[in-house]
């Protein structure tokens, strides 16, 4: 018998014919859940499986629930539920663009990560065409995509980088009219690195150095999402001492995302000493990651079932030495940026995003704690030491893009104070850091974190070898992305850098599909190609 | 005059002061720092367990003739040190140094991160011999060092007496390769498998 870990979620799967899902899902609604996404997975003869996951943790501590159906694999059909809850609009977007699953009724199926001529590239207009022979067609269409943005009687402007080498690979289009945007449109794909296909053919030891690889800023959430997940798996709990510096090491890689974050809003209004103060001001939690992981960036600290490296009490002495400093020069520097009338000027009242709007379209993190929605996966289902640790949810009522550079900043506040306590206990406390994974059952497991933008959800399903059958990643940006593009709708193109950077999006996470070929000469209908699980929807 | 005296006096000057560049990581090396794997010579066996986890491609087997080559490759190597974690004989080890030497050409030449033709890239080398079938002469595709290392771990974990008499003829098992084991173990009085 599998051993509960105490802090798992409470899974309710549920197994519907694809025809009762939209009732389903509103019955859900209805109660109170939140719809956090929507992944597919091709299952070879079984059928494409649909999962859609519905939250409960803001009622009850870690429920949910999820809905699953299974659809034909030469025909997949399925009612769009975006009518019902537009917290499903990319979700579905992503099953149509890499599992071929035809979502009827959906309001907007325009492409978000392939190109806008995918259909023309690859089958030439006629889906009948001969797989084998047939090349990528690289000349540009001949037709302008069907409603595109392109087309629209407006002017057009496309605002940010259209090539990988700038700061965020992503593709902003915004249709103006006399300085007032009236329709934007998001472009990703520009960063396809696979993370999900390559995690499906390495063991769960490999996959931890590649999911700690998804995003720069808070990579440690991303370690340990999936190591909690794989911890469900095989029935293990990590350590005290390894919840703790987990708890730690997150809480410290908060602060030194949140200050980035903090500077970058005033570099795109145009403040960039204040990007230059943040910097400086972040260099000494670096220092104290340094320290305690030996790496700046990529720590390697987190393992299944526990810790690789012990923290020694000279290493948490470092970074409470660290924290002294910081408590002096952070809040410092917030006075300075709050003070500053011009910044304010930029920020107050700019985007904003009302409590009903934040609970109707999803909103998760500091976005919709700056609209007064309370919702933290650290306190509604709680991991690692959280439960421990004296702290509190940081929230703001107004709901504007001031409101969420004052949440990131009450939250680095609160976070050192977290780190202080942490530092406090593993300096006391002695013990084992790693616990033994012994058995690795057929199984599937959903874990979730808080990092710095939001909730982190992984799906691994294991099926009893050393690599995991599959894993399906949602990052906090894509939900949080969806709200960014409604709030810069209708409002100045002047607005626009503040509200991205209110946000503190991060494309990089996102962007993690791959569209296989299985060589030069043959083309690619996502569908049709061959083996038993063919392509990747990115997480 | 006077001030290319000066100037020359500067130059003078210069050529006895310590060089204004520092070192990378600005002298301060934290205690967590690790850096390229170092292996101890005498220990490693090559098994292949740190080929196995390797989870960045940098460690690799190679057999040509009757050695193996146990190599880390530096520019591909992230220094996770998982190969040092499951190393059974503990000969890996993450050392604190701040640039790969390039071994077979001047040991204190840096290393760019250019992947040009002519530049050496740095590794991590062990040269191990090949076991030879004691029959038939073949080279096996394990090296002695494994097989002595096997041997001496079970022997440890039998009974002195039944170590003592099977010993020789475990010896003879290990150090013949696949195809002549099947055809001569027949012939062999006491067969090591009954024991081990």
């Amino acid at each position: 018998m599998l051993k509960i870990n105490r802090q798992s979620l409470k899974l309710d799967f549920r197994e519907l014919a694809p025809e009762a899902i939209p009732g389903e899902a509103t019955a859900l609604l209805d109660k109170g859940g939140r719809m956090i996404y929507a992944s597919a997975v091709d299952m070879g003869v079984q059928g494409i499986q649909i999962n859609y996951y519905f939250c409960f943790d803001h009622q009850e501590p870690y429920r949910h629930t999820i809905l699953r159906a299974y659809l034909d694999r030469e025909n997949p059909v399925v009612q769009s539920i975006t009518p019902i809850t537009s917290q499903a609009d990319w979700s579905e977007r992503e099953l149509i663009e890499f599992l071929g699953v035809r979502v009827e009724g959906h309001p907007n199926p325009t492409h978000l990560w392939l190109p806008l001529n995918w259909e023309d590239m690859y089958l030439g207009g006629r889906p009948e065409a001969d797989h084998e022979t047939e090349r990528i067609n690289a000349s540009p269409p001949v037709k302008l995509p069907k409603e595109n943005i392109v087309t629209l009687p407006m002017s057009a402007i496309p605002y940010g980088p259209y090539h990988p080498a700038f700061i965020e690979s992503n593709y902003l289009k915004m249709s103006v009219e006399d300085e007032v945007v009236k329709k934007a449109d998001l472009k990703l794909g520009f960063n396809h690195r696979s993370v999900i296909k390559l995690m499906e053919r390495r063991d769960y030891y490999k996959d931890i150095f590649l999911s700690e690889r998804i995003c720069g800023l808070c990579n440690s959430h991303h370690v340990l999402t999936f190591v909690k997940a794989v911890e469900d798996l095989a029935g293990v709990e990590a350590p005290p001492k390894a919840q703790l510096a987990r708890t730690l090491l997150c809480e410290m890689e908060r602060i030194q995302s949140h200050l980035m974050a903090i500077g970058l809003i005033g570099d795109l209004t145009g403040f960039r000493t204040m990007l230059m103060h943040s910097l400086r001001v972040r260099e000494d939690m670096q220092d104290g990651l340094e320290a305690i992981s030996g790496q700046r960036v990529t720590h390697g600290l987190i393992t299944i079932g526990g810790i690789r490296r012990d923290i020694t009490a000279s290493q948490a002495d470092f970074v409470l030495s660290k924290l002294k400093a910081m408590k002096k020069s952070v809040p410092e520097l917030f006075d300075q940026c709050l003070s500053n009338d011009v910044l304010v000027g930029r920020l107050k009242d700019v985007g904003v995003l009302t409590r009903e709007n934040a609970i109707k379209l999803g909103a998760i993190g500091p976005t919709a704690r700056a609209s007064g929605h309370r919702i933290d996966v650290r306190k509604n289902s709680p991991y690692a030491a959280y439960e421990e640790v004296d702290w509190d949810i940081v929230s703001e009522k107004s709901g504007d893009s001031l409101a969420r550079l004052k949440v990131k900043m009450g939250e680095v506040l609160m976070s050192m104070h977290i780190c202080e306590q942490c530092c406090d206990r593993i300096k006391a406390l002695s013990g084992p850091i790693l616990a033994k994974v012994k058995e690795m059952p057929c199984a599937e497991a959903v874990a979730k974190t808080e990092p710095p933008r939001g909730e982190l959800l992984y799906h691994v399903a294991s099926n009893g070898t050393n690599t995991p059958d599959f894993v399906r990643i949602r990052v906090p940006t894509f939900l949080n992305a969806h709200i960014m593009l409604r709030l810069i709708q209708g409002g100045w193109v002047g607005d626009v850098p503040a509200i991205i950077g209110s946000i503190d999006p991060c494309f990089s996470c996102t962007d993690r599909v791959t569209i296989i070929k299985k060589d030069e000469q043959s083309v690619v209908d996502v569908r049709t190609l061959g083996g038993r699980r063919c392509s990747t929807p990115p997480g | 005059m006077l001030e290319k005296l000066k100037a020359s006096g500067e130059l003078i000057a210069n050529f006895f002061k310590r060089p204004v560049t520092v070192k990378e990581s600005f002298g301060f090396v934290a205690e967590a720092f690790r850096w390229l794997p170092r292996r101890n010579d005498d220990l490693c066996t090559g098994c292949g367990a740190c080929v196995e986890r390797c989870s960045s491609g940098a460690t690799s087997i190679t057999d040509r003739g009757d050695t193996r080559v146990v190599s880390i490759d530096g520019l591909r190597c992230i220094f996770c040190g998982r190969c040092a974690e499951v190393c059974p004989e503990k000969a890996l080890e993450l050392t604190l140094e701040d640039a790969p030497p390039a071994q077979g050409s001047d040991p204190t030449a840096r290393v760019s991160l250019s992947r040009g033709a002519e530049e050496p890239r740095p590794t991590v080398d062990t040269v191990l011999k090949l076991q030879r079938c004691s029959v038939c002469g073949e080279v096996m595709p394990v090296t002695e060092k494994y097989l002595d290392a096997i041997k001496e771990r079970t022997l440890r974990n039998l009974k002195p007496e039944t170590a003592a008499i099977v010993e020789k003829d475990m010896e003879r098992y290990l150090k013949t390769c696949i195809n002549c084991r099947r055809v001569h173990s027949l012939e062999w009085d006491t067969h090591p498998r009954k024991f081990i």
